[in-house]
């Protein structure tokens, strides 16, 4: 009788124990795949593809092994499945990261393609669009004036996010209320010609400032000829 | 032969005689167009407390109205180290003699008593010389603030009692500054005194101009848009008026206020001049032309809009008739200007009969003025001629004074002109750039 008992508790153990195995493998494959739809929501199977391959791979062997009911092989292999995700989503967000860094480092730092408003006048030659020069008095496009925007045109069209507000600036000669017509109508003469380079008119804003945000203070001929320019300030 | 040409010869010099002649006369025609001044004396204020205070404040407000008097063109005030007995009058028994000798029209007496704490009387006094009367004499009450406006109100009686037409010191100007680095509104007395500051913006503010003695219409740059706002100077409080996208700029307030003209832009459309209600509501285009029309100003009986246009392929000055609607084939504005190739900041005289504007003449630009009093024989004179710039003319609310910015210490200064005189006096002293003044209606009428 205390031997039948012994056999029976025996086989319960036995039962739980390999209940329990297959319960801890099971476990470590919820949480491989669990790891690996993270890494693939992270963007690993275009970031990080061979280790999200290798994380798939080794989550397949452990599924094929717990069905063979080779419970601890199918719970090593999933335990390998879910570092090798983990692996791929880290990988994933730091090659993600140094592209979204390399993209807005090509997008303008610092004030060079601010708002003149916001980010005070600033010389343009870091910039990424760069500024426009008028004669006095004048709105048209000079050769040069429209070589400088087709270089800005070929950027805008490589950079199809990038929305641009256009500021027309004057030279201090003249009355304040002219000076800002004059700023409008230089604005919209580099407008159209960006249209007619290919660029979409919604992507391009304008604003006249007139002769109210010179780039240079001085009193000067080359002050002048610096302060009558479009600038390009990026919209937020 | 020989007879032939000296005879031809001889009316060649004849008619040069005569050319010159003419223009001999012409000139001699404007020289004496220029009234005479009354010379004045306005010996310091007495106080009744006879303290260093009492005597300061003396000193400050008989400056003021000497201040005001020369600055109104009508007067020249005799220096006081020129006076035969420099005290003052007992009991306004004057020396009628001395006066006499020193050439004096008039002498203004003062006289300031302290009622009770930090409540004053001043009586002020102007004696006609030629009669020995008192030809002026008031009395005013008020708090220590409110003295330097009574002055200014005397002034306005002062030229008056002269010239029959009140004066126009007793009102305001606002202007444009960038004394904190970005250019926002400011207002002060046209002495220059009790400078406020209206906007704090730290963005664009431009262009005032006074609806009221405490309201100013101004573009500002809030929204990243030159926007048109109404705001009232005292309690900062500002009200949207027009937004369309691009330019909302150069208001004018018309008529009794009733109407407002602006330069903006209908959706796809250039600039143009439009005619709101004060509130910006209902605007009607007046001109529709692809050139850019800016700086609208009303005739003062609401008949004309005189305004800028490049349609001519340089800015110039243009005149449209609203009686007959808005531009069109049967209604062209007519060009005003016809010398120089930059004619800007149209501003016509309150009384009608003159348009000043800005005109850049050689390298710099100066002030003229269009005198329509000969109907269609419209005559022109040129108000400066420095070589520095002066510019944005607007006029006094008696219609005889320009307020304006000029560039004379490298920097722009507000100055006032006389057209009578055609003497500019400094308004401000700052190191920053003070531009665009307006010069708001008389305070007296308004009684705020």
């Amino acid at each position: 009788m205390a031997k039948r008992i012994l056999v029976t508790v025996f086989m319960a153990l036995t039962l739980v124990f390999v209940a329990s195995c297959g319960k801890n493998a099971q476990k470590a494959i919820d949480a491989a795949q669990a790891a690996i739809n993270d890494a693939k929501a992270a963007g690993a199977e275009q970031y990080a593809p061979q280790e999200y391959k290798s994380a798939e791979d080794y989550l397949g062997k452990a599924r094929d092994q717990y069905k063979a009911k080779s419970f601890d092989p199918a719970k090593a292999s999933a335990i390998s499945a879910k570092d090798q995700a983990e692996l791929a989503k880290k990988r994933a967000l730091e090659r993600k990261a140094a592209e979204d860094a390399s993209r807005i480092s090509s997008q303008p730092t610092g004030g060079y393609n601010a708002s003149s408003l916001e980010g005070g006048a600033q010389d343009d030659s870091k910039a990424i669009l760069k500024d426009v020069r008028f004669d006095y008095d004048r709105s048209d496009l000079g050769e040069e004036s429209k070589s400088t925007l087709v270089n800005n045109a070929k950027w805008l069209e490589q950079n199809p996010d990038a929305k641009v507000t256009i500021e027309g600036h004057c030279d201090e000669r003249g009355s304040t209320e002219y000076n800002l017509a004059l700023g409008e109508r230089r604005a919209k003469s580099v407008r159209d010609y960006l249209v007619s380079l290919g660029i979409d008119h919604g992507r391009l804003g304008i604003i006249s400032y007139g002769e109210s945000l010179p780039l240079d203070p001085g009193h000067s001929e080359a002050a002048w000829a610096k302060n009558r320019r479009a600038h390009f300030a990026f919209t937020k | 032969m020989f007879k032939k040409h000296f005879v031809a010869m001889l009316i060649i010099i004849l008619a040069g005689l005569v050319t010159s002649q003419v223009r001999a006369q012409d000139e001699f025609v404007v020289i004496s167009k220029a009234p005479k001044k009354a010379r004045v004396a306005v010996p310091s204020f007495r106080a009744d407390f006879q303290t260093e205070e009492g005597f300061g404040m003396g000193e400050e407000l008989s400056g003021l109205l000497a201040t005001d008097l020369t600055r109104s063109g009508f007067f020249e005030l005799i220096p006081r180290q020129a006076f035969l007995k420099p005290g003052p009058a007992v009991e306004d028994q004057e020396d009628w003699q001395a006066w006499m000798l020193l050439n004096a029209q008039a002498v203004i007496r003062g006289e300031l008593t302290e009622l009770s704490q930090g409540n004053y009387q001043l009586v002020l006094k102007l004696f006609d010389v030629g009669t020995q009367k008192m030809a002026l004499g008031k009395s005013y009450k008020g708090s220590k603030q409110s003295l330097r406006r009574m002055v200014h109100r005397f002034a306005d009686e002062t030229v008056e009692w002269l010239t029959g037409k009140r004066g126009g010191f007793e009102s305001r100007i606002a202007f444009v500054s960038n004394k904190s680095g970005r250019k926002e509104i400011y207002a002060m007395d046209p002495d220059g005194f009790n400078l406020l500051q209206v906007t704090s913006t730290g963005k664009l503010n431009l262009s005032p101009v006074f609806l009221d003695s405490s309201q100013v219409y101004f573009t500002g740059y809030d929204r990243m848009n030159p926007d048109l706002y109404l705001m009232n100077i005292f309690s900062k409080e500002k009200k949207l008026i027009s937004s369309q996208p691009g330019l909302n700029v150069s208001p004018a307030v018309g008529p009794s206020g009733k109407k407002l003209a602006l330069a903006m832009e209908s959706p796809g459309e250039n600039l143009d001049i439009y005619i709101l209600n004060p509130d910006g509501s209902h605007p009607l285009r007046v001109t529709s032309h692809p050139a850019a029309d800016i700086q609208p100003t009303w005739s003062p009986d609401g008949h004309y809009l005189a305004f800028v246009s490049d349609r001519s392929g340089s800015p110039q000055v243009y005149m449209i008739d609203l009686y007959q609607g808005a531009e069109s084939a049967g209604n062209k504005p007519i060009r005003l200007t016809q010398t120089g190739s930059y004619n800007v900041s149209p501003a016509w005289s309150p009384d009608g009969r003159y348009l000043s504007y800005c005109r850049r003449t050689g390298g710099s630009f100066d002030l003229f003025l269009i005198d329509f009093s000969g109907g269609d024989q419209r005559t022109e004179t040129q108000l400066t001629t420095t070589r520095y710039n002066e510019e944005d003319p607007a006029w006094s609310p008696d219609g005889r004074m320009l307020v304006y910015s000029a560039n004379k210490n490298g920097n722009y200064d507000i100055f006032v002109i006389s057209i009578f005189s055609k003497e500019p006096m400094q308004v401000t002293n700052l190191p920053s750039d003070e531009t665009q003044p307006s010069w708001s209606p008389s305070l007296y009428e308004k009684g705020g």
